[in-house]
Formats: C-alpha cells, sequence, structure tokens
C-alpha cells in the first residue's frame, strides 16, 4: 500500500493508493494541514510505502550542460555547477538527459537537477519522523507531476507541455520539454482588485506562457494539460481563448481505477503512486534520515562485528573445550587402564622382585675389569658403588706414589684412558689433587645396568 | 554523544575480544600441559604393558629367588633376617654385623603391587678378599635382596668393617 503526500507547506493531499495488475487503486483522498497529517499518521498502524513530494517553493530544477569528461570528473563538475545556483543548502539529485542537441562546444551532456531546500526537507521529514514506514523517499512536486504526465501519455519526448493544477489560490503551472522541466510557478502570481481567481488564473497562466516563449522563442508549447477542480466548459473555454493553445484536461482512467474528478485535484499524488522507485532517480534524502542510516549503518556494524567476536570466542571455546573433555576422558581410561595393569602386577610380584632384582649390574664382570684396569703401582684406598634411582654410580679414590710429578699425572692420564675403554661402566670422570709426593685421584662412573 | 557511544561499544568489543582471546589462549596452555600428561601417562602405560608381558613370561619359565622364612611377627622376622643373612656371610667365610631397619611399603614398585621392604646396613669385620666381594654380590642375587650400596673403604655405613653394604629386603604379603 502506498501513502502518496503532496506538501505544499500548508496544506498535505494524501492519497492511500493499491497497485493491482495494470491499474493502481485509489482507496484514501485527503487534504490535511500539519496538525491533522501528524493525527493521521499517529492512527495509521499499517507499515506503508510512504512517498512525499515537497511543493515549488525551496525547489529548483536546472538543466546544465557538460562536456564529456571521465565519470568520477563528471559527478564532481554536476555537483560543482549545482552549487553555483543554489541559494541555500539544499539536497539535490540528478539524472542524465542524454546528449543536447544544438550546442557550439561540441558534444555535450544534459543533466537535470532536481533540488529541495535543506530546511524544507527537514520539515517534511520532521512530520514523518514518528511515523513507521516500511520505505519513505522524497521528492519535488514536478518531477511527480513529469512521472505522471510521462505515465497518462501527456508528455512525449521533445513535446513542450505545461501543465496547470488548478487549485484556486494554491494552482500551479508547470512547463516540460520532453523530461525537462523548464517552467515552475504558483498561481495566482499577485491579487489584483475587481478580478476574480479564476480570472487572474487564466491571466497569469497566458502571462507564464508568454515568459516561456520569450526565453524559448524556438520551442512551441503544443498543449495545456489542465488538472486539479474546475467547471469544465467555462475555464478551459475562457482560457482557450486567451492561450490560443489545445487545452486537454488530465485523463487518469487508464491507470486509476474508477477516477473521478476529485482524484484530478490530486495530481502530486498521482504521480507519487505511479513512479517506480527501482528506476526513479530523483529521491531526495533529507540530512537527519542520512544521519540516521549512517547511525543505523555503524550500528549495524558494530553489532555484526561484537556478533562476530562473540560467535569467534565461543566457536572456539567450544572447539577447545571439547577437546578438553575428550582429553580428560582419554586421561581417564589411560589411568583406568594403568590401574589394571597395576593391579595385574599385584599378582605378579615375586617376578617383579626377581625382575628389578636381576636389573642389578653384572657385579662379577664390573669387579673383575676394574681389577685388571687398576695398574698395581696405583693404590686404590675405597671403592663405594651407590643406587640413584635406576642406576648405580661408583667412586673411586687412590693414590699414585713415586716418579715425580709428571711421571704421576701421565700415569694418572694413562688410568683415565684405560678407563675410558671399558665396557662395564659409562663416563668415567677422574679428578686429580697433587698432595706432597703423592697424585691422589676420584674418578666417578655410571654402571651399565 | 553518539560518537562517545559509538567509542563506547567500540571499547567493548576490544574488551570482549581482549578477554575472550585471554580465555582461549589459557584453554589452549590447559590443553597442551594436559596433552602432555596424557602422552606421559600413556608412555607409562606402554612401559607397564612390557613389564607385565616380561612378567608374565617369566612366570611361565619358572625359576625363583629363595626367600627367608618368616612369621606374622615383624620382630621375630627382624631378627631371622639377621640371622638368614649371617648364614649367608659364613658361607664365604665372612663374619658380619647386621641391622635391620623397620619394613615398611617399596617405592621401588607401584603401590598397587603391595611390595614392602626392609632396609638393611651390614658391616664385615673379617673382608680379606675382593674374591669375596664377588662372591658375596652374585650370591646375593639369589635372594630378593637390591643393593643400596656396597663400598670397600668408604664411611658412608655407620658399622665397624672395611667392607659395608646397604641393601633391601623385598618381601610381598603371601612371602617371596
Amino acid at each position: 500500500m502506498i501513502l502518496a503526500v503532496d506538501w505544499d507547506g500548508e496544506i498535505a493531499r494524501l492519497i492511500l493508493a493499491e497497485p493491482q495488475r495494470d491499474t493502481i487503486k485509489v482507496s484514501k483522498l485527503l487534504k490535511l494541514n500539519r496538525k491533522e497529517l501528524t493525527d493521521y499518521l499517529s492512527k495509521e498502524t499499517r507499515k506503508l510505502d510512504v512517498r512525499i513530494c515537497g511543493g515549488i517553493e525551496g525547489s529548483v530544477h536546472k538543466t546544465i550542460l557538460l562536456p564529456p569528461l571521465k565519470k568520477k570528473l563528471f559527478y564532481e563538475a554536476v555537483e560543482k555547477e549545482t552549487k553555483k545556483f543554489l541559494e541555500e543548502a539544499s539536497e539535490y539529485t540528478y539524472e542524465e538527459l542524454g546528449q543536447a542537441e544544438d550546442t557550439t562546444a561540441g558534444i555535450q551532456t544534459k543533466m537535470m537537477v532536481a533540488c529541495l531546500g535543506r530546511k524544507h526537507l527537514e520539515e517534511l521529514a520532521s512530520i514523518f519522523s514518528n511515523y513507521k514506514a516500511r520505505s519513505i523517499f522524497f521528492t519535488t512536486y514536478p518531477i511527480a507531476v513529469r512521472v505522471l504526465l510521462e505515465q497518462t501519455e501527456e508528455l512525449k519526448e521533445n513535446e513542450t507541455v505545461a501543465f496547470v493544477d488548478v487549485s484556486g489560490e494554491r494552482s500551479r503551472i508547470l512547463i516540460f520539454k520532453g523530461k525537462e522541466i523548464r517552467i515552475t510557478r504558483g498561481l495566482p502570481l499577485g491579487s489584483e482588485e475587481g478580478k476574480g481567481v479564476t480570472e487572474r488564473l487564466i491571466k497569469d497562466i497566458h502571462q507564464t506562457i508568454l515568459f516561456y516563449t520569450e526565453n524559448y522563442p524556438r520551442d512551441k508549447i503544443t498543449k495545456v494539460v489542465l488538472g486539479g477542480s474546475f467547471k469544465p466548459s467555462d475555464f478551459i473555454e475562457a482560457l482557450k481563448k486567451q492561450v490560443d493553445l489545445d487545452i486537454i484536461p488530465l485523463w487518469t482512467e487508464e491507470v486509476f481505477q474508477g477516477s473521478n474528478e476529485e482524484l484530478l485535484t490530486y495530481p502530486g499524488c498521482l504521480g507519487l503512486a505511479l513512479l517506480n522507485p527501482k528506476k526513479f532517480h530523483f529521491s531526495l534524502v533529507p540530512l537527519s534520515i542520512k544521519e540516521r542510516e549512517k547511525n543505523k549503518k555503524m550500528v549495524t556494524w558494530l553489532a555484526s562485528v561484537f556478533i562476530l567476536v562473540v560467535l569467534f570466542i565461543l566457536g572456539a571455546n567450544l572447539k577447545y573445550s571439547l577437546d578438553w573433555l575428550s582429553l580428560l576422558d582419554k586421561e581417564r581410561a589411560v589411568q583406568g587402564e594403568i590401574k589394571k595393569r597395576e593391579t595385574e602386577l599385584k599378582g605378579l610380584a615375586k617376578e617383579l622382585i626377581s625382575d628389578s632384582v636381576e636389573k642389578q649390574p653384572a657385579w662379577t664382570e664390573f669387579l673383575l675389569e676394574l681389577a685388571s684396569v687398576i695398574p698395581e703401582d696405583i693404590t686404590l684406598n675405597s671403592l663405594t658403588v651407590k643406587r640413584a634411582g635406576k642406576k648405580w654410580k661408583g667412586e673411586l679414590t687412590g693414590i699414585i706414589q713415586g716418579y715425580d710429578n709428571v711421571e704421576r699425572f701421565y700415569r694418572a692420564e694413562e688410568l683415565r684412558i684405560l678407563l675410558n675403554q671399558c665396557s662395564t661402566w659409562t663416563n668415567p670422570i677422574l679428578e686429580r689433587k697433587l698432595e706432597g709426593d703423592n697424585l691422589k685421584f676420584k674418578i666417578d662412573l655410571m654402571l651399565k645396568g | 554523544m553518539k560518537k562517545q557511544i559509538f567509542l563506547i561499544a567500540g571499547i567493548v568489543i576490544v574488551l570482549v575480544l581482549f578477554f575472550g582471546v585471554r580465555q582461549i589462549r589459557s584453554l589452549q596452555t590447559r590443553i597442551s600441559q594436559k596433552t602432555k600428561s596424557v602422552e606421559e601417562l600413556n608412555a607409562h602405560l606402554e612401559n607397564l604393558k612390557k613389564l607385565s608381558a616380561s612378567l608374565a613370561l617369566k612366570r611361565l619359565k619358572g625359576g625363583k629367588l629363595q626367600e627367608v622364612p618368616f612369621v606374622s611377627e615383624p620382630q621375630v622376622n627382624k631378627v631371622l633376617l639377621e640371622k638368614y643373612l649371617q648364614l649367608v656371610f659364613e658361607r664365604i667365610s665372612l663374619t658380619c654385623k647386621v641391622r635391620v631397619g623397620k619394613e615398611k611399603n617399596s617405592p621401588d614398585f607401584p603401590s598397587l603391587a603391595g611390595i614392602r621392604e626392609m632396609p638393611l646396613e651390614i658391616g664385615v669385620t673379617n673382608y680379606s678378599s675382593y674374591d669375596q666381594l664377588i662372591i658375596l654380590l652374585e650370591s646375593l642375587k639369589e635372594y630378593p635382596f637390591l643393593i643400596d650400596l656396597f663400598t670397600l673403604g668408604g664411611k658412608d655405613i655407620n658399622l665397624p668393617g672395611e667392607l659395608k653394604l646397604r641393601i633391601k629386603y623385598y618381601l610381598t604379603s603371601g612371602g617371596v
């Protein structure tokens, strides 16, 4: 369901439209002031696709010509050109209208820029700030009317058409050249004593057409399309007489189901209901909404990062916790097996002792080898073999007497070499100390088990 | 205000990440330690399996150690062991002084095996030849004795004699 709102600064024309297969069904037509509109929105519980167009005031539509440029430079140039004709801070958007026909500066691209004053746009946005719409976008009234004329086939490419929205003191005139919006004016332009609104309107329409003809002498308006509320016979005849152009009342029956005279007083809303948002270039976004969207994106981004971080931590924790549990299971299983084996050993205690006794070093071989290695001129003072864990350490102390000092050291060195070649022990370490005429020595060795 | 909120949210994310990663690292460390301990247990189990297989084979092959005939009274057993040892030493013409310690669970075997030990200190007073030492050490292997220490001329054991020994006598509840 589409809620199309045409806000002219004071009055909102509003329709509720539902697209059918080939047509659009309009279910509600309202004209509300700001307070009534706010009340209406506060009561609306459905989530609607909201499309809003702002009035002529505060909006600017210009066509600019630009030379062929690279994409980035091209859009920079569009922005630069647009800022030239903006008096206040505005939100703007643009559409490429193709190549310019008659230019002396070579091939140029025609761009139509639509701007809406930021203040005006924010005012519009504030009306809808509390309403939760399914989607919402803003555009200008002339753009909405252009869509209407295009969809009703009243505006064709390169055709110049004037459109008058007859609505008493709130009447508006627009002149289109194909997709280009050339003139936008609120009517009547002023008050004139002694003349009614209709007379003044007809005069102002005529003056606007003359103004256009003066500014675009080569261009001829082909017809005037009338929308809004008017008495067909009187008004059309009077206008035709004044402007000398075809006057065509707006015809929407093919597009809107049950089209009636009242529906024609909502041209902006009808245009909004007809446009295709996916192919629409003139969607203006208020700064506050941009800011809100930016914050929303930031919140979404932060939330995504947070969720990712939490998921990563949870995932890693889960994985490692499972690994931990599996290790505990494994440990329990191995411990159980060890206990079982140890219990088995209880029955083999005698064999266990026997095994331990057998694993003692081969004492005979050790003592015989030791006796064979020690030369007769070396006196052993002590021999001690001590168990250290599963190994046995040996310690020998002795003395080398006689000879001179050099010969004593030489004998000690010979002893060390001999000890190194033995098979029943390993790693002999020889310490020597000269005391008077004697050389005392100590040998540490490790017995092979 | 919004910037501050985003900043706080950013800090919260960084903190969650920091503490989360720290917890993960701690888990990784615990897992690595546990893996090591399980590996050690596995190695121990493998050794036990091998030992158990070799002991079973030993049982099949037969061959028993001689044992001291014990009674149920520990004090009497001490005397019995002392006398028994003196007899063993006498066979190789050695006179010795024996000191028997208190019976206790042996730390040399898995506790479940239920093997106990009696520490003994021996001082040989009439040691005269190297051959005697060789014969003595070899003959001790026929009994459930494990030599902790022996010394010729050393001072590790406070007993008289040139040759001194510190040995363990292993016994099970059902006798050796």
